[in-house]
């Protein structure tokens, strides 16, 4: 019994010194500079003030926090919105499921870059869909280099990993569910409604979070798609930090990111924790 | 939404009688790419009559039974209740009761509003719906678990909410299956005779999926036997088991020794001799059919004679195992190449054990079929008084 039970030492240990070593070490030294000011370029004061961190929350700052909060709130809709009926047609669809997910699958495995620069082309003043919505009496409207560039852009980098976290909780309902919601006299439309959507909905918000939590850290699209004009809190920390070598501002920012991240993880574990707890208490 | 004629939303109460209707299955063929689930099956049940499709994995008796329920779209043929042709309406307005094999029940509603559902979705006023869901509740036992969730019932306890469920509606048909694949045995047949006797006392027409002939045999009014995408024969669970209709159901249903000839091992006077244990010949009475292919002669296993020691006619066998089924002992022998099941002699011998088989040709059974395995005929049409042995020995002998 002694040896079985410090069996998960071995796998433990390596996890938590790498964890230490690469994660915790370099982010604590990181965050530390929060703390101290930027007197020049690339130098950081000898004494503690909390001047840095009073100043981040003045002014331009918050308005990039609202940006970035703005920015995963519609990211995670609308990649719920797109992502939900996919997963429910891979799961349920015997027509369409496969092609779905090929191409879901298909768009997990396209590099950032190329994903971004075809949404420039598509997105540009006078490209394909300004084309499209000229021919029906629309636009041109402004789609790139803006905040709606960057929403699409990160609706699209992020859906892949929404649908493949969707298809569990789709699967969690069985086919026999449905059908006997019809054989009840139920319209496909009131089963989806009555039986298969309550079913999902925690899963769904987890999700949910999760995507919330990537998009708020996320660099590449906001970045590229933004056109400089796209102040969320990643580009702010990378332009703070790269840039203006403030590394004070840029740990502030970063530790208010940190905690974005993490309030949204912890929900979502939360939720997808009750989602299972009340299913695992009610079969005892 | 169009209800369904026989919507509860009359005063009768759970317990009366249901309008019950005929299901008339007609020339059915469902394919499923190239293979065919079910080829041109016809199939008629009575108002009221419980029958069983039996068969194992693959046979298609899902698949028939998820046409009738709507579930799956025939390629061709037709399905009527009553007189309507419902083939291609869609399920929410057959008016049927389904029961699945994992209960299906909806995990995030209480067992009350699990039963009520159906209800609901016809717009059957609450304060009635509530009386005719504990009434249904009460008709399975349940009344007290009318305000938990499924998952804290058990499994036996599932499955009663579940027939609750589709009965509440007064459904005219009761659509089964494998309902209790799930349970271990004696809940098994407990239940088995609850969802008989409440399916006689609604006298509601009910379709059963199994591949437990026991189940079929128990429950059934009549059982039919599927193979193949097919249906091999049908007939109440005391034909299938005396005189089964054809050789996949004789060697389906309990345990026949099933001898097969092929059309040209049979000799032209009709005479067969030499069958492994056979005690004296015997010759068949009407020539075989123009389109037989094969012919099959079954014997019961109640028929057959096992002797720990040499009897007269009875021919030496290597036993290869023994079971004990609770009522009886079974002992697998092997005589000659052909391997059979018979009751075991008093004296229980083991394997490897030498026994004596014989079996008289007055209780054979004889079916020919075709080679796609239709029957082309099926019965007693053996002279078992053949005198002289003859000395037509058959090859090519194929025991079950």
């Amino acid at each position: 019994m002694q040896g079985r039970s410090r069996k998960w030492a071995f796998g433990v240990v390596p996890l938590g010194v790498f964890f230490l070593v690469f994660f915790l070490f370099p982010e604590v030294y990181f965050l530390r500079a929060g703390l101290y000011k930027t007197d020049t370029f690339g130098q950081i004061s000898s004494s503690m003030t909390t001047e840095t961190v009073a100043n981040a929350f003045d002014g331009f700052y918050p308005h990039a926090l609202y940006r970035t909060i703005e920015l995963c709130l519609l990211t995670s809709v609308f990649t719920l919105l797109l992502g939900y009926p996919m997963a429910y047609a891979i799961v349920r669809s015997r027509r369409w499921g496969g092609a779905v997910f090929i191409a879901v699958v298909a768009a997990m495995f396209s590099s950032a870059v190329a994903r971004v620069l075809g949404w420039q082309v598509l997105l540009a003043i006078n490209g394909p869909i300004n084309a499209v919505l000229h021919k029906v009496g629309i636009g041109p409207l402004h789609l790139s280099n803006n905040f709606t560039a960057v929403v699409i852009g990160s609706v699209h980098a992020i859906l892949p990993i929404a649908v493949l976290g969707l298809m569990p909780v789709c699967e969690m309902v069985h086919r026999a569910q449905t059908e006997a919601a019809t054989s009840l006299g139920a319209s496909p439309w009131r089963a989806f409604w009555r039986i298969f959507f309550p079913q999902t909905w925690t899963g769904v918000v987890s999700v949910g979070l999760l995507v919330f939590a990537v998009t708020a850290g996320a660099f590449t699209t906001p970045a590229l798609l933004g056109g400089g004009r796209v102040a969320v809190l990643s580009v702010l920390i990378y332009t703070l930090a790269s840039q203006s070598l403030d590394y004070s501002t840029a740990a502030v920012l970063s530790f208010v990111l940190l905690v974005i991240v993490g309030l949204a993880v912890a929900a979502g574990l939360a939720v997808g924790r009750r989602g299972t707890r009340t299913t695992i208490t009610a079969s005892t | 939404m169009r209800l369904p004629q026989n919507s509860p939303s009359s005063a009768e109460s759970a317990t009366t009688t249901t309008r019950s209707a005929p299901v008339t299955v007609e020339g059915l063929t469902v394919r499923y790419g190239d293979t065919h689930a079910i080829r041109n099956v016809d199939l008629k049940v009575k108002p009221g009559e419980f029958v069983s499709l039996l068969g194992p994995s693959g046979s298609g008796k899902t698949t028939l039974l998820r046409s009738v329920a709507g579930f799956v779209i025939p390629d061709s043929g037709r399905i009527l209740m009553g007189d309507d042709d419902v083939t291609r309406l869609p399920p929410r307005y057959r008016n049927f009761g389904m029961v699945f094999q994992r209960y299906a029940l909806f995990p995030h509603m209480r067992v009350a509003d699990n039963v009520a559902s159906g209800l609901k979705t016809r717009r059957v006023p609450k304060a009635q719906a509530k009386d005719l869901g504990a009434e249904a509740l009460a008709l399975v036992g349940l009344t007290a678990e009318a305000r938990r969730y499924p998952e804290q019932l058990s499994g036996g306890q599932q499955q009663r909410v579940a027939l609750a469920r589709a009965m509440v509606i007064k459904p005219s048909l009761l659509l089964m299956d494998e309902p209790l694949g799930a349970l271990d045995l004696r809940l098994r047949q407990q239940l088995q005779a609850d969802i008989r006797a409440l399916q006689q006392r609604l006298s509601i027409t009910a379709i059963y999926v199994t591949h437990d002939q026991e189940e079929a045999f128990s429950m059934s009014d009549r059982v039919v036997v599927m193979n193949a995408g097919r249906i091999s024969c049908q007939g109440t669970p005391e034909e299938l088991y005396s005189s089964p209709g054809s050789s996949f159901a004789a060697s389906f249903v309990g345990h026949n020794t099933v001898f097969s000839l092929g059309r040209a091992d049979v000799p032209a006077d009709g005479t067969i001799a030499g069958l492994p244990g056979q005690e004296r010949p015997f010759r068949l009475t009407e020539p075989v059919a123009a389109d037989t292919s094969s012919v099959h002669f079954v014997v019961g296993i109640d028929h057959i004679r096992c002797y720990d020691h040499p009897a007269p006619h009875a021919e030496e066998a290597t036993v290869l195992g023994r079971r004990f089924t609770g009522l009886n002992e079974l002992v697998t022998v092997q005589v000659r190449d052909t391997i059979m099941t018979v009751l075991a002699p008093a004296s229980g011998p083991e394997a490897g054990d030498r026994v004596y088989i014989s079996w008289d040709p007055g209780d054979l059974h004889v079916i020919e079929e075709t080679a796609d395995g239709s029957v082309v005929r099926a019965g007693r049409a053996v002279d078992s008084s053949v005198a002289s042995p003859g000395n037509s020995s058959p090859r090519a002998v194929v025991g079950q």
